[in-house]
C-alpha cells in the first residue's frame, strides 16, 4: 500500500481553529440537542444507567457480601459516572467513523472531527451528572473542598484526551476489521472489574496493584475517587493516567494518519 | 481560454480486493501469508489525463460502473487516486449523490448548516445564505422538520440548494437532473446556466446525452477505464450513443483507439 498519488487541492478555505471549533461544535450539538431538547427525560435517561448499577452493586456488595466501605453508595457513584463516560465513548467511537460513512464518502473534511465531537458530547453528558454526585456528597456529609473544584476540569481534560486517543485508534481500525467492535464490548466488560470501581484499591493484594495500573482506566477512576471522597488531587494517579494519555494519543494519531486516506474506500 | 482549475495527469485508481471488502480479523489471519500479488486488483480508472479551464462546463458521460463517480470523488478530494497527479484550485462544492450526507434526525435548516460546514464554508457565510437556500429549495415548512420525513425528491432539492446557493467556484454535480420534478429540474438548469454566465466551472456527471448536449460545451466519454473521446459535447455524445465519430482525432486524445492500445503499449505519442 504505497501512496504514489500527488493530490493538491487549493480551495482557499481557511481551516483555522475557529473553523474546526464550529465544525466540532455543530456535530456534537446535533446529538446533545436530540437528547436534551426533545424530551425532558433525556437528562434523566443519562442518569438512569449508572444509578441502576449503583443500586445493583450496593445490593450485591454491601447488603449481601457486607463489604466494609464507608459511604458505599457515594463510593460507587464517584466512579460509575466517569466509567459510563468511558464505556459510552469507547463503544461509540469504535463505530463512529463507520456510522458516519455517508458524510465521509461525500465531503472532504478532516475525519478526526468525528471522534473529537463525540468525545465533546460525551464529556458534556458527564458534566451534567456532576450535580448528582454533589447531591450524594452532601447527603453523606462529605464537603467538597476547593481542590475538588480545581481538580474536576483537570481530570476531565486528561480523560477527554485519553479517550480521544483510544477513539482514533479503535475507530480507524474498526473500518478495516469490523469485528473489533464486538471484541471491544467484551474487553470493556472485563476491564470494568479490573478497574477499582466497586472495590477499594486497598483490598487489591500488593502484587497486583502495579499490574492494575497497566489498565489506563484504573488510575483514572482512582483519581476521580480521591477527588470526590477525600478532596485531594492525587498527582501520582493523575501522572500515570497522563502517561497512558500520551501513549494512546501517539498510537491513535499514528494509526489514524496511516489509514485515513483509505477511509472512504472501505466503507 | 481561462486558467486551468482542474488538472489530472495519469490518474489511476484501483481497489485491492482482499482487505477491506470482507474485513474481519479472521480474514486477516487467514490471508496473512498470502503475498500481495495474490490479492485481486480491480482497476477502475487507468492513466486518465485532462485539464478543465475556468468558466467552462464539462460533462462526463459513460455507462454505469465505469468510474464516473469515482472520478468525481477524486476531484472532490474524497478519494485518493492510486497514482497520478491531481490539481484543483478553487472552492469546490460537490454534490456526490444528492442529500446522501444529510442526517435524518436534524431539520432541513440544521442539515444545511452541517453540510455547508463539511463542504468547507464558514458558519457566518452559511447563516447569511440560509434563507436564500430555504427559498430556493421551495420546501416551505418542511425546512424546519427533520429530513427523515422528506421524500427523495425533497432531499434532492435540499441537496442541490445547499451546493448551489453557497456560491462555490467549482460545482461538481453527480446526476442531479435525474431526480426532482420538471419545474425543479428547470430551476437547476437555470442555476447552472447562471453559473456559466458567471464564469464558474461546472463538472457534471450524467447519463442523459440530451442534457449534456444542451448544457455543456465539452464532454468526456469514459469506457473501459479510459477516455474514449474528449471534445465538443455534440460529437462525443453522438459517439457515446453509438454513432461513429465524425472527427476521428477526438478519439482517445493521444490519437490511438483504445482497442489497439490494449494489445501493445504505444511507443510514442
Amino acid at each position: 500500500m504505497v501512496k504514489t498519488a500527488d493530490v493538491q487541492i487549493t480551495d482557499g478555505i481557511k481551516r483555522d481553529l475557529s473553523y474546526y471549533y464550529d465544525l466540532v461544535y455543530i456535530l456534537a450539538q446535533k446529538e446533545i440537542k436530540t437528547r436534551y431538547k426533545n424530551n425532558i427525560f433525556g437528562y434523566v435517561w443519562s442518569l438512569v444507567n449508572p444509578m441502576a448499577y449503583t443500586f445493583v452493586f450496593y445490593f450485591a456488595f454491601e447488603v449481601i457480601f457486607k463489604v466494609k466501605v464507608e459511604n458505599y453508595v457515594l463510593f460507587l457513584i464517584s466512579g460509575l459516572f466517569a466509567w459510563q463516560w468511558v464505556t459510552n465513548y469507547v463503544n461509540g467511537s469504535t463505530v463512529a467513523f463507520f456510522q458516519n460513512a455517508n458524510l465521509i464518502k461525500k465531503a472532504r473534511f478532516p475525519r478526526f472531527i468525528i471522534p473529537l465531537s463525540k468525545c465533546l458530547q460525551d464529556s458534556f453528558h458527564f458534566a451534567m451528572t456532576l450535580p448528582v454526585t454533589f447531591l450524594f456528597m452532601v447527603y453523606y456529609g462529605v464537603t467538597p473542598t476547593l481542590m475538588t473544584f480545581i481538580g474536576i476540569p483537570i481530570i476531565i481534560v486528561v480523560q477527554f484526551l485519553l479517550l480521544f486517543g483510544i477513539g482514533m485508534l479503535l475507530g480507524s481500525l474498526n473500518l478495516f476489521f469490523r469485528d473489533i467492535q464486538f471484541l471491544i464490548a467484551i474487553i470493556l466488560q472485563m476491564t470494568f472489574y479490573l478497574t477499582p470501581i466497586v472495590y477499594p484499591i486497598s483490598r487489591v493484594p500488593e502484587v497486583y496493584r502495579s499490574l492494575l495500573m497497566l489498565n489506563p482506566f484504573a488510575p483514572l477512576i482512582l483519581s476521580w475517587k480521591e477527588l470526590f471522597l477525600n478532596g485531594v488531587l492525587h498527582w501520582e494517579y493523575i501522572s500515570i493516567t497522563l502517561l497512558h494519555t500520551i501513549l494512546y494519543l501517539i498510537i491513535g494519531s499514528a494509526v489514524y494518519r496511516k489509514l485515513v486516506w483509505k477511509f472512504s474506500e472501505v466503507m | 481560454m481561462g486558467r486551468t482549475v482542474i488538472e489530472l495527469e495519469n490518474v489511476t485508481k484501483y481497489y485491492d480486493s482482499h482487505i477491506g471488502r470482507s474485513g474481519g480479523l479472521k480474514n486477516l489471519l487467514l490471508n496473512f501469508a498470502k503475498s500481495e500479488a495474490e490479492c485481486k486488483r480491480y482497476t477502475v480508472l487507468e492513466n486518465l489525463s485532462f485539464k478543465i479551464e475556468e468558466g467552462t462546463s464539462t460533462a462526463i458521460v459513460g455507462r454505469n460502473g465505469v468510474g464516473k463517480s469515482t472520478l468525481l470523488s477524486i476531484i472532490a478530494g474524497v478519494l485518493l487516486p492510486s497514482s497520478g497527479k491531481v490539481r484543483v484550485s478553487g472552492k469546490v462544492s460537490s454534490l456526490l449523490e444528492l442529500g446522501a450526507g444529510f442526517h435524518p434526525d436534524l431539520t432541513g435548516r440544521e442539515n444545511v448548516r452541517l453540510y455547508g460546514m463539511l463542504l468547507g464554508f464558514s458558519k457566518k457565510m452559511i447563516l447569511e445564505r440560509v434563507e436564500a437556500i430555504k427559498e430556493f429549495s421551495e420546501l416551505g415548512d418542511f425546512f424546519e422538520s427533520p429530513t427523515r420525513y422528506y421524500s427523495s425528491g425533497m432531499m434532492a432539492r435540499l441537496g442541490f440548494s445547499v451546493a448551489s446557493q453557497l456560491d462555490p467556484e467549482i460545482l461538481l454535480v453527480d446526476e442531479v437532473l435525474a431526480v426532482g420534478d420538471f419545474s425543479f429540474r428547470d430551476k437547476c438548469l437555470d442555476v447552472m446556466r447562471k453559473y456559466r454566465q458567471q464564469q464558474k466551472t461546472i463538472l457534471l456527471v450524467s447519463h442523459s446525452a440530451n442534457d449534456v448536449m444542451q448544457f455543456c460545451q465539452r464532454a468526456i466519454w469514459i469506457k473501459d477505464r479510459k477516455i474514449m473521446a474528449d471534445g465538443p459535447s455534440h460529437e462525443v455524445c453522438e459517439a457515446y450513443m453509438g454513432k461513429k465519430l465524425k472527427d476521428p482525432s477526438l478519439a482517445n486524445p493521444d490519437g490511438t483507439p483504445t482497442e489497439t492500445t490494449k494489445q501493445k503499449p504505444h511507443s510514442n505519442a
